[in-house]
Formats: C-alpha cells, structure tokens, sequence
C-alpha cells in the first residue's frame, strides 16, 4: 500500500514553495513616486491660481488628485505588484461611491424643474431663513414669486 | 532556507523567523494575503465614509459656487494647506522605506522610519490644531449654527459660509482623528519593530498599518484643493 505524502510533508512542500515571493520596490521606485507626488501639489496650486472656469478648475483639481492617489495607491500601497483580488476591491468600492454621488447630484440638481421652491432646498430651515431674509433685504429674492407653486401646489389637487 | 526544523539553533533567532502563523492557515503567506485582503476591505469601508463628506461638498458647491469661493479664500490659508500635504507625503515615503526596510531585514531602518512618519504625523496634526482650529474657534468661524464670524477686513461673509465651514470642520476633523489613530499606531508598529517582531518572512503589521497610513494619506490629497484651493 504506498501512502499519501502527510499533511506534514505536504505543508512543508507549500510553505516552501510560496516562501519569499513578495515584491520589493527599489529605493529609486520610491524617491522617484515621493518626487512626483510632490511636483504634482506644486502643479495643483499652480492650477487654481489659473482662471478656467468654475467646473473646469475642480476637473483638473480632482484629475490632478486622482493621479496623485493612483501612484500612492500603485506604488507606495503595492498594488502594482499585488494579487488582482485587493485592486477589485477598491475598484468596486470607488463603483460604489460613484453611483452614490452620481445619483445623489442628479436627483438635487434636478428638483427644480419638478418644483421650483424646492430647487436648492436642502440647507437646515435656519440658515437658509437668514440667507433668503438676506437676499430679500438686498433685492435678490421675492418669494412673492413663489406663491402660485411651492408648498401650497401640494394640496391643490384635493381641493379642486 | 528550510523552515522545517525548530531546533536549538532558535534561540539566537529573532522574534520574525521564529514566527508561525496561525494553526487554521495553511503557511505565513496566506495569512499575511488573507490579512492584507482584510485590510484592503476596511479601507474600503473608510472611503465609504469619507465619500459621505465629498457628497455634501459637491453638493453645496453645486448650490452655493459664489459662496464656497469666497469662504475657501477667506477662511483657509493654502499654504498651511500646501505644508500639511507636504508633510503627509513624505511621511508615506517613510512608511513605503519602512515597509521595504522589513522585506529586507534591515531592523534599525524600518524602527527609523516609522517614528519619523509618526513624528510628520504629529507635525500635520500640531499645524491643523495650532493654526487653523484654535483661531477659527476664537474668530467664531464655526460650522452650521455655531457660526457667529461677524466679517473682518473688507470680509462680508455670505449666509452659506456656515455649510462650508461645516464641511470643512466634519471633513478635517474626522481625517486629523485617522491621523491621530495613525501616530498611535505607528508607535506600536516602531516598538514592536525594535523588539525584532518584523523581517523578510514576516511583517504583515507593518504592511498592513502601511496601506492605513497611504490611505489616510490618498483622502488628504484630494481634501486640499477641494477645500483649500477653490479658484
């Protein structure tokens, strides 16, 4: 009867197998990401002081971040050089961010064209009293405007 | 190079080579990957957090451009900001040389560099506290309702500030409390490095305290401009 090699000897045979098989950056890896890393802070700043645009100017400021947290997460965090399961979880966690704000934006962004009081509507009551006392005190805001829609459109249907 | 024996010759051995990973995993490998897979995952959860703070910025910067604006330039200094992100940079860079210095066995190296880290830590913390927290809570420059910053050099500040302010504040301080927790763990990695705990075959702490120190890192880098530099 021969016999099966034991869990011992199997054991062994694995632990040998996979014994020192991580990836180890080389200093000049690291001293060039860190030298990147930092001439893209100075480029970030140089950006904002350059006049693009409202949307223009947060796209390159998150662009420019995103390149920055790529090479730390790539280099410095090892995933570069790691097992693909440990990227599918960030990528699924940064799917899920996605959807997240991407749904919440949308569904803000376009409440106003279902009802125009509720456009912005989302501060607490007491700030925005002050800021809308504020804006009727400067002229910027009637809310005599308002009046025909808004809140009382609610309870029109049952009324009539 | 064979791990079999585990004889007298371990007694002049250092904690690292004489460590045996848990008896339910087959070799220190897969525990050292089922780990860091177990890290990566709690990471996860830590930008699901943070990502709430990112949502009500795009949000309130959606609603109120003119505001943000002029609250970021007024309220915020980019170049404590600028100095803050310098710092934590570098001290990734010490914790990725930490990191390394345990895959290569170089003990004295690896301690080295976590305090200095732990040390930038406590720099970006000293500079947040001392010169950004401390005179905004004496000017009144507080989030939400506690807002009571009447305006000061030509400075009217616009009814949305306190939204800004509290972004800024929920966002800051909750990044600075990771940071805090990053410096204690950091001590705790350094100690048990100088005890011999980490090398070649075994320093999943470090690795693993590494990625939380990167990441608490990665979410400052893209808190800066956000916060700091709205043009």
């Amino acid at each position: 009867m021969t016999t099966a090699p034991t869990i011992f000897e199997s054991e062994a045979a694995h632990e040998l197998e996979r014994e020192h098989k991580h990836y180890i950056p080389s200093m000049l890896e690291l001293n060039v990401t860190l030298v990147a890393l930092l001439f893209f802070t100075v480029l970030t700043v140089a950006a904002s002081r350059v006049d693009l645009g409202e949307s223009v100017n947060l796209w390159v400021a998150i662009g420019i971040s995103v390149v920055k947290g790529s090479f730390v997460a790539l280099v410095f965090m090892h995933l570069k050089n790691d097992k693909a399961m440990n990227s599918i979880v960030l990528f699924f966690c940064f799917l899920t961010i996605a959807f997240f704000l991407m749904f919440t934006i949308i569904d803000l962004s376009s409440r106003g064209r279902v009802d125009p009081m509720r456009a912005g509507a989302i501060a607490p009551p007491a700030v925005v009293q002050q800021a809308r006392e504020r804006a009727i005190a400067e002229g910027r805001l009637d809310l005599s405007e308002h009046k025909e829609g808004g809140a009382e459109h609610e309870s029109e249907p049952t009324e009539h | 190079m064979t791990t079999i024996t585990n004889t007298s010759a371990s007694v002049s051995q250092e904690p690292w080579e004489r460590y045996k990973h848990q008896p339910h995993w087959r070799n220190n490998e897969d525990e050292f990957e089922a780990a860091k897979l177990g890290m990566w995952i709690f990471l996860a959860t830590e930008l699901l957090l943070f990502s709430g703070f990112f949502c009500a910025y795009f949000i309130l910067r959606m609603f109120y451009p003119e505001s943000f604006r002029g609250a970021s330039e007024h309220y915020l200094d980019w170049r404590i900001g600028a100095i803050n992100t310098i710092v934590l940079l570098v001290s990734s860079w010490n914790v990725a040389v930490a990191v390394r210095a345990a895959q290569v066995g170089k003990k004295k190296l690896l301690a080295f560099n976590v305090f200095f880290a732990s040390l930038l830590g406590i720099v970006f913390l000293v500079l947040k506290i001392g010169l950004e927290y401390i005179p905004k809570i004496h000017k009144g420059e507080l989030p939400g309702g506690n807002f009571w910053f009447a305006g000061a050099h030509g400075y009217d500040p616009s009814a949305y500030d306190p939204m800004f302010l509290s972004v800024y504040w929920v966002s800051t301080a909750t990044h600075g409390f990771h940071v805090l927790v990053g410096v204690l763990l950091l001590w705790w990695i350094g100690w048990r490095a100088l005890k011999g705990h980490f090398g070649p075959k075994h320093y999943t702490a470090v690795e693993n305290i590494g990625l939380y120190w990167h990441l608490v890192d990665i979410i400052w880098i893209f808190l800066f401009p956000l916060l700091y530099l709205v043009p």
